[in-house]
Order: C-alpha cells, then structure tokens, then sequence
C-alpha cells in the first residue's frame, strides 16, 4: 500500500470508516504482528497485543500525525502497551511456556529447532530496548530511524542495539550450530 | 552467507510473519474495538446517570439547608419536574434506542 492510499484510509477511518481501519489492519498487520512475535516470543501472546495495538490505534487515531508510516505508529503503540502491562511474573511464565514448547519440539532433533531455541534464549537475555531493536530491523520490515521512533531511541543508540544484539545472536547460533 | 541473509534467517527463526490478507486477525480487531467503545459507552452512561442523582438528591438538603419548605418550593419543584420530563422525552425521542427522530439524526449526521 503506497503512503497516499495510507493517508486517504487514514483519513476515512478517522471520520469512523471501520471498512478504511479494516483495510489499515490487512496492510500493516504482517510487519506488526512479526515484530511482535520476534520480540514477545510466544505467538499467541505476540498476536493478542497486536490486536490490542490495533484496537488502541482505532480511538487514537488522531494522534497520528502523518509525518511517518502507520505501521511505526501501530508498533510504537504496542511497544508502550506492553511496557505499562508487563508483570515480571507472567513475563517469565509465557517465557517458560515457550521454552517448554521449543523444547517439547526439540525431541524431534530437528536442528531448526535447537538454533530457535538458542536464538530465543539469546533473545531473552537481551535488554529489552535491545530486543525490540532487533524485533525490528532483523526481518528488513523496518529501518533504523523507524525503529528509533517506535521505540523513541536516538538513532545512534538503535544502530548500537541492533550491532550488538546481531552478534549476541550471531554467536548464539554459532554455538547452536556446533553442538547440533 | 552475507549480513543481509544472516539477518533474515535469524528473523525467521524468531517469528515468521504472518500469511496476508488475514481475515481472522481483521475481524479479532473489529470485535475489540467493538468492545472497547461498548465499554466506553457504558462508562459515559453511568458517570451521567451518578451525576444526575446526586444533583436530585441533593436538591431537597440544599433546600432545607436554605429554610424552604415543602409549600414553598411546591412552585419551583413542580415547575423543575415538569421541565425534567420534557428534557427526557426529547432525550428519548433523539438518542433512545428506537428514536422517534432517528431519520432526521442521521441526516444532519451526514449533511
């Protein structure tokens, strides 16, 4: 979808056009829901925030100002959501839930599967603005000052997360590799 | 393998995207922002309808508390209820669920 069809479904869906916001939802829903599946690891975690992301942007749609495409909004308001309602404790039970997943997975032997598991633990063990750098540029659906407005970061500091956690995950597979 | 396949593959390993168009997702999407404006409504609904009950009932200590008796403020009351009456008719007759004046809403909604 080109930034001018963008603008004009913008404006249809603020005026309440839930048809325009539903055609919003298609085009943007893929880069979102991928971002937050790198970065929240557990998929069905990952797409309930995105529809609550989704939902949110509806009623501040009018925040939006223009200046940026509407899937930087949408993930920056999902990484905000999940800031205020993160719990330590459910964030390490959906953590447990997905290593038990993967590791339920990896009795197959598939080796796929062990570098997931090694990436996700490598991913985990990321700072959290760290992670969300890496959620978003690592796949190419964002770039580097996209990343920085989503997660209002300087862009120096986005570049330095994404050269860092590159080669901690990097390494990690690395190791992966070597022990399969 | 270059950055850029490295990058990807990594990418991959952590989250695929999603298949596209995604009705299912969509219409998830719809249903809470359904919810949430329900909810919303409800919200309004109810500081309103807390508003107007404390504003009645506190009418009659403010009375009171004024030296007016109920011969008195008969008048006054009986004037105030009978305008509280016409203002809930006409509430009804444009906002109520199967409004009297529904058609002529949504054409000045539109115009």
């Amino acid at each position: 979808m080109d930034a001018a069809e963008e603008a004009r479904l913008v404006k249809l869906a603020r005026s309440g056009d839930m048809a325009a916001f539903g055609r919003l939802v298609d085009a943007n829903q893929p880069a979102v829901r991928a971002f937050l599946r790198r970065f929240v690891g557990n998929y069905a975690d990952a797409d309930d925030l995105a529809q609550e992301a989704f939902a949110r942007t509806w009623t501040v749609l009018d925040r939006f100002d223009g200046s940026s495409r509407l899937r930087t909004f949408i993930c920056g308001v999902a990484f905000q959501y999940w800031r205020r309602a993160r719990r330590a404790d459910s964030r390490r039970m959906s953590r447990d839930d997905a290593y038990a997943q993967l590791e339920d997975q990896d009795t197959g032997g598939d080796p796929r599967m062990a570098q997931k598991l090694a990436l996700r633990r490598a991913m985990e063990e990321l700072p959290e603005d760290q992670r969300a750098a890496l959620a978003l540029c690592l796949g190419q659906d964002f770039t580097h000052a996209e990343a920085a407005e989503i997660l209002k970061l300087p862009l120096g500091t986005v570049k330095s997360h994404v050269t860092r956690g590159r080669a901690r995950l990097q390494a990690a597979l690395g190791v992966s590799a070597e022990a399969g | 393998m270059s950055e850029r396949d490295d990058d990807l593959l990594m990418a991959d390993l952590l989250g695929e995207a999603p298949a596209t168009p995604d009705p299912g997702f969509r219409y998830d999407v719809v249903v809470r922002v359904s919810a949430q404006a329900r909810r919303r409504r409800a919200w309004s609904r109810a500081l309103n309808q807390i508003a107007l009950y404390s504003a009645i009932g506190l009418v009659f200590p403010i009375l009171g508390a004024l030296g007016v008796t109920w011969n008195n403020a008969q008048p006054i009351l009986m004037t105030a209820a009978a305008l509280s009456v016409g203002l809930l008719a006409a509430t009804i007759s444009i906002l109520g669920p199967r409004a009297a004046l529904a058609r002529s809403r949504a054409f000045f909604g539109r115009a």
